[in-house]
């Protein structure tokens, strides 16, 4: 499929699960003003907006897309989607997510037990921070190649 | 041909010499100095053009050796004698012992986990971060949890098989992901994790203590390949994959053959 049609479909889908979850009465958490590239494809209850430390932390899922977006501070934290083996010398595979600060530390992510995975990693980047801020670089994606 | 040395082994001299080179890497404002280092790591634990080359891979023990040998180079045009040690942390494993001495490394960050307060490397006037994920100008560390062990390390070594199929973070069986940490025992990301601050992070080399340890990962390596053989037959993919290096292919940005790194012995040796 042609990227342009990929988009628009993906819009338009977007579009109709916002319309449909505001319709049955839960709030969008996508923010006024943002950006199109900025909001998430749909609502996904594990998305949360918090204050931890003294720094305000967001986190949208992006499952579709395995691409889950976190920001400290307003600044963004590259975070990138990986497969972990479930067991030795087994097939399976259960899914994590690391970023540019947690980069060797990887949180379980799925959406039972490790539901809050995406938030326990932004929770242990402000830990590595402490009283510093992200740079641009920190943003910067870059792909894992799964 | 050079003896890579434990940190623990080193004379004050050594120990002097290697901070002295390190800092003139840093300061060289031609070539590829320390920061080169920094950002060439950082731009190869992701794909480059399709392919894994430095992490979750394969190639992440060779590659790595690579990076080890091109750093070493690059403080032996500073000085000849030096040479890269090695971070034995079965056996060095406290937060003010080496590797972490005020004549070294110096030790943990500020109140468990904040700017490096003791040795060369200590505040942003002695060395300077300049590439990095965070606003800190200064090398942070937050010293804590559980290191590996010798029997984990003995575990890992036991594994024949040098890795396997999908050859990523998921690979389930042999030796190479449980080196390189994604799955159990995870002997190389945890290292990582338990110094924490800036090794925690995509920027990690901004921390000299990485060569120190990815130093003695290879040395383990070593160890694994003294024991099941340095012959390419060792190294696996032999062949017909995409997106990982097989045996014969090139490692970038170096330009040699995973080949060319397997059998180090001419080259240097760890005593």
């Amino acid at each position: 499929m042609p990227d342009m049609n990929r988009r628009d479909l993906l819009r338009y889908s977007a579009a109709a699960a916002v319309a449909t979850a505001t319709a049955a009465g839960v709030a969008n958490l996508a923010a006024p003003g943002l950006a199109a590239s900025d909001k998430p494809t749909a609502k996904d209850d594990r998305d949360f907006e918090l204050d931890y430390k003294g720094k305000k932390i967001k986190g949208t899922h992006d499952k579709a897309n395995k691409k889950h977006k976190v920001t400290i501070n307003g600044k963004k934290l590259a975070v990138m989607e990986l497969e972990l083996p479930a067991a030795e010398d087994s097939a399976a595979t259960i899914t994590a997510v690391i970023s540019a600060l947690t980069h060797y530390e990887p949180f379980q992510l799925d959406e039972k037990d490790n539901r809050q995975g995406l938030k326990k990693l932004a929770q242990k980047a402000v830990d590595v921070l402490g009283d510093e801020e992200l740079t641009p670089l920190a943003g910067e994606d870059h792909e894992h190649g799964r | 041909m050079g003896n890579r040395k434990s940190v623990a082994a080193l004379t004050t001299t050594e120990k002097a010499n290697f901070v002295a080179a390190v800092k003139a890497l840093k300061a060289q404002t031609t070539g590829r100095n320390y920061d080169w280092f920094v950002r060439t790591h950082m731009t190869y634990f992701s794909t480059v053009s399709g392919i894994r080359y430095a992490h979750q891979s394969p190639s992440f023990l060779p590659w790595h050796r690579q990076y080890l040998t091109e750093f070493e180079n690059a403080l032996k045009a500073h000085n000849p004698a030096v040479d890269l040690p090695y971070w034995d942390w079965t056996v060095s494993r406290t937060t003010t012992g080496a590797p972490f001495t005020s004549d070294f490394m110096g030790g943990n960050g500020q109140n468990g986990n904040g700017p490096v307060t003791t040795g060369p490397f200590a505040g942003a006037t002695n060395w300077r971060i300049n590439v990095s994920s965070t606003t800190s100008t200064s090398l942070r560390r937050a010293m804590g949890g559980t290191l590996p062990t010798s029997t984990q390390v003995n575990q890992v070594l036991g594994y024949s098989t040098y890795d396997a199929s999908p050859w990523s973070s998921s690979t389930s069986s042999g030796m190479r992901n449980r080196m390189e940490g994604f799955l159990a025992p995870n002997i190389h990301n945890s290292v990582h994790v338990w110094i924490g601050g800036h090794m925690a992070q995509q920027d990690s080399p901004n921390d000299p203590v990485f060569f120190l340890h990815h130093a003695n990962i290879d040395r383990l390596w070593s160890r694994w390949q003294t024991t099941w053989g340095f012959g390419t037959n060792r190294y696996l993919p032999g062949g017909n994959t995409t997106g990982v290096l097989d045996v014969n292919e090139v490692m970038q940005p170096f330009g040699n053959t995973v080949t060319s790194v397997l059998d180090h012995r001419a080259s240097f040796t760890y005593v």
